[in-house]
C-alpha cells in the first residue's frame, strides 16, 4: 500500500507522461518532432507503478513506446524532448530518436524499434549483474504482441534456466498494431504461457497505479532476492492509433469510450480523493507538471541543430579503431 | 617461437585473455569439455576455467547474441561462439539491428567489447548450410569490425587483440585452417587491426586475399614462381579496418591485381578491394583487375561438384598468367 505522499508522486510521474506524450503528438503534428512515434497514454500507471519499486542502480530495456517508461524511471523531459526534436542536448544526440531513446545515466539502456528485442539484451545485462555479484535488477518492458516473438522464448527459457534477475513486464495494450491476442496467440492466457518456461507470473489491471506498484513490488522483491526471474502482465489501452499515423479505426468508439472511463488518471485522481487530497491540491500538481512541460520544451526548441560532424561520431568506441577510419576521435 | 596448430593457437590466445582479464568468458553452444566446442576450439577451458567463464547455452542463437550484448554493454568482455557461421543468420536481428547499432544510437552512451567467432567455409562436402563464408554481410552494416586470420600465429594475435577492443568483432575462423600447423611467437603476441600482411613479397602480380584463401593463394605462387612469375600474396587479416595503404602499395609494385576470395562472386567482399583499387589505384594497373571467388551457387557436397564452385589454386595460377600476359579479362 503506498503512502499517500508516495501516492502524490505517482500521480505526478503520470501526468508528467500525460503531458509528455501529447505535448509530443502536437510536435509532431506540427512537423517539428521529425519522427513517425509512438505514444503511451492512458498506459501510464504501469512504469509508474513498476518504477515505484525500482533503485536509481536498477536497469531498464523499453519499446518503441517507451517515454513513459523513461519518465517514470527518472529521465530529464529537457533531453527527452532535445532528442525527439533532433536538437543538440538530445539524450542520444539526435541519433536514437523516439525508437532508439535511452538515457544510461538514469539506467534506461535503451528503447528498441524492434519488437522483442530488447528482452534477450535484457537477460544479457541480468547474467551480468549476476556474474558481477550486483543485486541490480532489470526490468524489460515490452509490448503485448512481443509474446509472440521467438525472443521472448528464447529469453523466458534462458532466465528461467539461468534464473536470472530479470523482471519482464508485458503492457497490455489490447492491439498489436491491429491484431488482437485471439489473432497471434495459441493460448491467450499469457499468466499461463509464461509459467509453463518456469517463470514467475502476475496479472494486474494495469490502470490503477496501486494495484501495479504492489503486484510490481512482489515481482521485483522476489526476483531481487534470488528467487529467479518474474513476468507481470498489465492489461491496458492506449488512447490513440498505434502510431502518429494512425488513427485505430480497427477499434470501436465504444471501446475506446470505456476504457476513456477507466483512464488511469482520472482513477488515480479518485482514489487521492478518497485518501483525503484535495482537488487544489491535484490541481497544483496539474499545473507543476503543465509549467515543467512548457520550459522543457522551450529549452528544447531554442537548442540548435546537431552539427553535421556527428553523424560520422560514435560507431566506434576504440580511438585506435576510429583512427583506423580516419574517424574523429571523441 | 614454436608450433601450434590453428586450432590450439586459438585455444591459447583464448587462455591468455581469461588469465589477464576476469571480465572475459566465452559463450555458445557445446563450448565446455568433454565436448570441447564444435571444433574443439575451447577444448579444456571449462575444466580449466569453470562452468562461470565457459557458458554453454540453449541452442537459442538469436537470444544468447542478444545476452552477450547486454553482458558486453554493462562491463563484461563476452567472447561468442556460433557453432558455423551459417547459424548466424538465426541470429540477424541481434548481429545486424542490435551489436553493431547499440553504441550509436545511444548516442555513444554505450560500448560493445565482444567477439562473435564465426567458423566458416567449404571444400569439407558439408553443402550449402555449414559451408558458407560471410564476411560480406558483416563488412557491410557498419559497427562491426572483421577480422579473417590465415596463419596460427595472426590468429592468435588477433584474437587476443579483438577481445580487447572496445568494439564488436566479428572473427572469421576457416574451418579448414584449424589443422593447420605455424611458427607462433613466444610471450604475449598482439596482432593490430587494419595492417595487411604481405606473405609473399613479389613484382609481377598482386593477389588479396583473407583467410584459407590466402594459403591456396600462396600455393598458386608457388607454381607460378616455377614459370618465371613472382607473385605479391597479400593477406589482409582485417576487412574492417581496411589496410588499403598496402594493397595500393602492393598494386604500385606490380601494376597487375588478382583478388582471391572464396563467398561466391556477386557482392562480395573482393569486389570492395576491386572498386577502392579502381578508384584509387587505376593509374598504376597495367591490365584489368582479375576475380577468382566462388560461383554463385550455394556450395553442393558431392566433392567434384564443390570443387567445381569453390576456388581451386588451378583457377588462380590461369587469372596471374592472364594478368600477366594482359589478355583482356
Amino acid at each position: 500500500m503506498l503512502t499517500t505522499p508516495e501516492f502524490l508522486r505517482a500521480y505526478e510521474t503520470m501526468r508528467l507522461i500525460r503531458e509528455f506524450e501529447e505535448s509530443f503528438l502536437r510536435l509532431h503534428g506540427e512537423a517539428k518532432a521529425p519522427a513517425v512515434g509512438h505514444s503511451s497514454v492512458w498506459q501510464e500507471a504501469v512504469p509508474t507503478g513498476v518504477s515505484l519499486n525500482l533503485r536509481p542502480d536498477d536497469l531498464v530495456f523499453t519499446t518503441h513506446r517507451g517515454h513513459g517508461d523513461l519518465i517514470a524511471k527518472g529521465a530529464p523531459v529537457e533531453g527527452m524532448f532535445a532528442e525527439l526534436l533532433a536538437r543538440q542536448g538530445g539524450l542520444c544526440r539526435a541519433k536514437g530518436g523516439t525508437m532508439h531513446i535511452a538515457d544510461v545515466s538514469h539506467g534506461v539502456l535503451g528503447a528498441n524499434g524492434v519488437v522483442g528485442a530488447g528482452m534477450p539484451i535484457a537477460a544479457g545485462v541480468a547474467l551480468s549483474m549476476k556474474k558481477q555479484g550486483r543485486d541490480a535488477v532489470v526490468v524489460a518492458y515490452v509490448g503485448d504482441g512481443a509474446i509472440a516473438n521467438g525472443e521472448t522464448h528464447e529469453t523466458l527459457n534462458m532466465a528461467s534456466l539461468w534464473r536470472l534477475p530479470l523482471i519482464i513486464v508485458r503492457t497490455d495494450n489490447q492491439y498489436a498494431e491491429s491484431t488482437t491476442a485471439r489473432g497471434y496467440l495459441g493460448i491467450p492466457d499469457v499468466v499461463r504461457y509464461v509459467e509453463s518456461y518456469g517463470v514467475y507470473a502476475e496479472a494486474v489491471d494495469g490502470n490503477v497505479v496501486d494495484a501495479v506498484a504492489a503486484a510490481a513490488g512482489r515481482c521485483i522483491d522476489r526476483t531481487r532476492s534470488g528467487m529467479g526471474p518474474s513476468f507481470l502482465q498489465c492489461s491496458t489501452f492506449r488512447k490513440h492509433g498505434h502510431n502518429t499515423g494512425d488513427v485505430g479505426a480497427y477499434r470501436t468508439p465504444a471501446e475506446v469510450e470505456a476504457w476513456g472511463q477507466r483512464d488511469p488518471l482520472i482513477l488515480a485522481r479518485a482514489a487521492a480523493v478518497g485518501r483525503g487530497v484535495t482537488d487544489a491540491e491535484l490541481d497544483a500538481i496539474d499545473a507543476r507538471v503543465t509549467a515543467r512541460i512548457a520550459k522543457a520544451i522551450e529549452w528544447a526548441l531554442a537548442q540548435p541543430d546537431p552539427p553535421i560532424e556527428w553523424a560520422l561520431e560514435d560507431l566506434y568506441a576504440d580511438p585506435a579503431t576510429l583512427a583506423a577510419f580516419g574517424g574523429t576521435v571523441r | 617461437m614454436k608450433t601450434l596448430r590453428y586450432r590450439a593457437a586459438l585455444n591459447e590466445a583464448l587462455r591468455e585473455e581469461l588469465d589477464r582479464d576476469p571480465s572475459v568468458f566465452l559463450i555458445g553452444e557445446d563450448l565446455r569439455d568433454p565436448w570441447g566446442g564444435t571444433f574443439k576450439v575451447t577444448e579444456g577451458l571449462s575444466t580449466d576455467y569453470g562452468d562461470d567463464r565457459i557458458l554453454n547455452t540453449p541452442i537459442a542463437e538469436n537470444g544468447f547474441g542478444g545476452v552477450a550484448l547486454g553482458c558486453a554493454i554493462t562491463g563484461l568482455r563476452p567472447v561468442v561462439e556460433y557453432m558455423f557461421v551459417d547459424f548466424t543468420f538465426l541470429a540477424m536481428d541481434q548481429l545486424m539491428n542490435q551489436i553493431p547499432k547499440i553504441r550509436y544510437m545511444t548516442g555513444g552512451q554505450v560500448k560493445v567489447p565482444m567477439v562473435v567467432r564465426a567458423p566458416s567455409g567449404g571444400y569439407r562436402s558439408s553443402a550449402a548450410q555449414h559451408a558458407q563464408c560471410l564476411e560480406a554481410l558483416f563488412t557491410h552494416v557498419p559497427g562491426w569490425l572483421v577480422a579473417a586470420p590465415s596463419t596460427p600465429a595472426d590468429a592468435k594475435g588477433l584474437l587476443k587483440t579483438a577481445i580487447r577492443l572496445d568494439d564488436p568483432v566479428l572473427f572469421m575462423e576457416h574451418k579448414l585452417l584449424y589443422m593447420l600447423k605455424g611458427e607462433v611467437p613466444d610471450g604475449e603476441h598482439l596482432v593490430p587491426f587494419g595492417k595487411a600482411d604481405v606473405k609473399r613479397a613479389g613484382s609481377d602480380c598482386t593477389i588479396v586475399a583473407w583467410s584459407k584463401m590466402v594459403q591456396l593463394s600462396l600455393e598458386a605462387a608457388g607454381k607460378l614462381a616455377g614459370e618465371g612469375i613472382e607473385v605479391e600474396v597479400v593477406d589482409l587479416r582485417t576487412l574492417v579496418p581496411l589496410d588499403e595503404e598496402t594493397i595500393l602499395a602492393s598494386v604500385r609494385k606490380t601494376g597487375r591485381l588478382v583478388i582471391v576470395q572464396e563467398a561466391p562472386e556477386r557482392t562480395g567482399f573482393g569486389a570492395e578491394v576491386a572498386a577502392i583499387v579502381a578508384d584509387k589505384g587505376f593509374g598504376s594497373l597495367k591490365t584489368g583487375i582479375r576475380r577468382v571467388a566462388g560461383r554463385n551457387v550455394p556450395s553442393p557436397m558431392a566433392p567434384v561438384l564443390e570443387n567445381a564452385v569453390l576456388p581451386q589454386a588451378e583457377w588462380i595460377v590461369d587469372a596471374v598468367r592472364s594478368a600477366v600476359n594482359g589478355e583482356a579479362v
